[in-house]
């Protein structure tokens, strides 16, 4: 305005301060930049995952440590940036400072790795702002993106069983992880836990082989706790009161055993299993990150076999009762469910429970769900448990309460249902 | 100001300027009726944010009226003003860049007190910019490249 006014009117004392305004914009950008790159020259980070190698949709915690120098009269802002295909699902992976001088800070929090293979971090977004301008840079150099992390893929069935290895009946006489001593090995599964590979014997035959630990005796009920999925919109009161209720289930049980058994899913997606934790801090901790999960995997009113299998039965026991001109669609009907049968392949979530289930000692089992959308996964558990002759007990916010899906979730094999009010 | 030593300092050199504008133009009533509102602006707006803004824009008019040289210094004591209120008013020891602004903005004074038309000062001041503008880019193209790992 004031260059317009001095052109317009040919009046150098208007030039005067409108020239001295650009110079001192000019001045400002310079020092922000000269300050910008100090700060940017200055940050170092140090970056430790829980884990390095994890299975597709599992949770890792990740503590980010960051030191920077941060110059006069600036505010900065610092967010690390997870693997591309990973999404933070816990804790601040950012935070806002402004005071002058060496900062030193950690970030934790937890993500959940959707993408396959060998990923490293995206690295670490540095946004900078003073009265004037601000800037942004995405660090991203080698140093910034380590370390990497090995996702392990999970496909959504389970692979056949190799022959010569340990199958479904030896494995339901044993305990995941619950005793201390080695009971057998048998060939790596989906969804297996890392930590219990045996390398020196994996080298020996080229093929990854996991323990199986004797099992132990009183042992503590499990807590099983569905988490709804991320992209749907749950209720959050719903929400808190299933995780409130879950975490003090959790504490009664350790107050009764010293331990307690935590399954967390999502879906068909196991997110976590600590089997015969004595740790409550761990306990505790993954109540802390209980939220809505990122799904890999969705079911949508997938039969289980029993369930398929007494399908088959009616429809094959009902062909004679028909009247005769209906008897041919019977007929189909029964040879589509004969060949469901045949197809039909386990999925991972399935011998995931199935093995969890075997694994228990104890005779019980608390389900916490929110009772909203598919419940596939629900009844899976249920069945699983039935099967292994564990008392499930299912735990449901007062909404979610319908006469019909309390019909549907009993006639599974829920011995009971609480409402959480 | 009483507890603020710069603004004692840099508001004394602001009355110093315009009492010697006032001298030197014969506007005794005119100048330090424009001079008030900068003081003002500087002492409403005390938990403003924009504090610094306000005083700018209130020190305008006198900057104007005040004449190519005062208006010059004038506009400088105000910009020294403005980045007291945000704490951003250099110390000593880097107080180089400041030193260098200051000096440019007096060269402006014999570029506007040319005598012809405006239009080469603004020419010369506005390629200066650009010029400075594409520095500064290239030092940031320079740290994008070095931590982008563009440079791998």
């Amino acid at each position: 305005v004031l260059f317009a006014f001095a052109l317009v009117f040919a009046e150098p004392a208007a030039f005067a301060p409108a020239a001295v305004l650009a110079l001192f914009l000019c001045y400002r950008a310079f020092v922000f930049s000269r300050a910008f790159g100090r700060l940017i020259r200055s940050v170092a980070v140090r970056r430790r995952a829980g884990r390095q190698i994890i299975r597709q949709g599992a949770a890792v915690d990740i503590e980010t440590e960051i030191a920077c120098e941060i110059p006069e009269g600036m505010r900065i802002e610092i967010r690390d940036l997870p693997p591309r295909g990973a999404v933070v699902t816990g804790g601040e992976a950012g935070g806002y400072y402004g005071v002058p001088g060496a900062c030193r800070t950690l970030l934790s929090y937890r993500i959940t790795a959707t993408a396959r293979g060998d990923i490293g971090f995206a690295g670490l977004a540095v946004t900078a702002s003073d009265v004037f301008f601000s800037d942004r840079l995405v660090l991203s150099s080698p140093e910034y993106e380590e370390p990497a992390l090995r996702i392990q893929p999970a496909g959504q069935f389970e692979a056949a069983p190799a022959p010569g290895t340990a199958g479904d009946l030896e494995a339901a006489k044993k305990a995941a992880s619950a005793g201390y001593s080695i009971h057998s090995f048998r060939e790596y599964a989906e969804g297996d836990d890392l930590r219990h590979v045996d390398w020196k014997l994996s080298a020996k035959y080229q093929k990854l082989f996991v323990r199986e630990y004797a099992a132990r005796m009183g042992e503590a009920s499990l807590i099983v706790v569905d988490m709804p999925d991320r992209s749907s919109a749950a209720d959050p009161s719903s929400l808190d009161r299933l995780v409130s209720s879950a975490g003090a289930a959790i504490e009664q049980v350790f107050q009764q055993h010293r331990a307690a058994s935590l399954l967390i899913v999502s879906g068909g997606n196991l997110i976590r299993f600590l089997p015969d934790e004595r740790d409550i801090r761990q306990l505790m901790l993954a109540v802390r990150y209980m939220q809505p999960a990122e799904r890999l995997v969705h079911h949508h009113r997938e039969p289980h076999e029993a369930e398929l299998r007494a399908r088959l039965y009616h429809a094959e026991k009902s062909v004679p009762l028909l009247p005769a001109e209906d008897r041919s669609f019977g007929r189909t009907l029964a040879a589509v469910y004969r060949q469901f049968l045949s197809d039909r392949q386990v999925s991972v979530f399935e011998a995931q429970v199935a093995r969890v289930m075997a694994s228990l000692s104890g005779k019980g089992a608390d389900v916490f769900c929110t009772g909203t959308g598919d419940l596939t996964h629900i009844r899976t558990i249920l069945h699983q448990a039935h099967l292994r002759r564990v008392a499930v007990r299912l735990h449901l916010p007062e909404e979610a309460c319908t006469p019909g899906m309390l019909r549907r979730l009993l006639v599974t094999g829920s011995e009971g249902v609480e409402v959480l009010r | 100001v009483r507890d603020d030593p710069a603004a004692a300092v840099l508001f004394s050199l602001y009355a110093a300027v315009v009492l010697a504008a006032a001298v030197r133009s014969g506007e005794w009533l005119l100048l330090p009726a424009l001079a008030l509102p900068a003081p003002l602006a500087f002492h409403l707006a005390r938990s403003a944010r924009e504090r610094g803004f306000y005083l700018l824009c209130a020190g305008v008019p006198l900057v104007v009226a005040a004449g190519l040289l005062y208006g010059i210094v004038l506009q400088l004591v105000l910009l020294a003003l403005a980045l007291h209120t945000q704490h951003l008013l250099p110390a000593r020891r880097d107080a180089a860049p400041f030193l260098a602004f200051c000096g440019a903005a007096l060269l402006v004074y014999p570029l506007a007190a040319y005598p012809g038309s405006l239009l080469l000062p603004l020419l010369l001041i506005a390629g200066g910019v650009l010029f400075a503008l594409l520095a500064l880019r290239i030092s940031a193209y320079r740290l994008i490249r070095r931590y982008t790992g563009a440079e791998r």
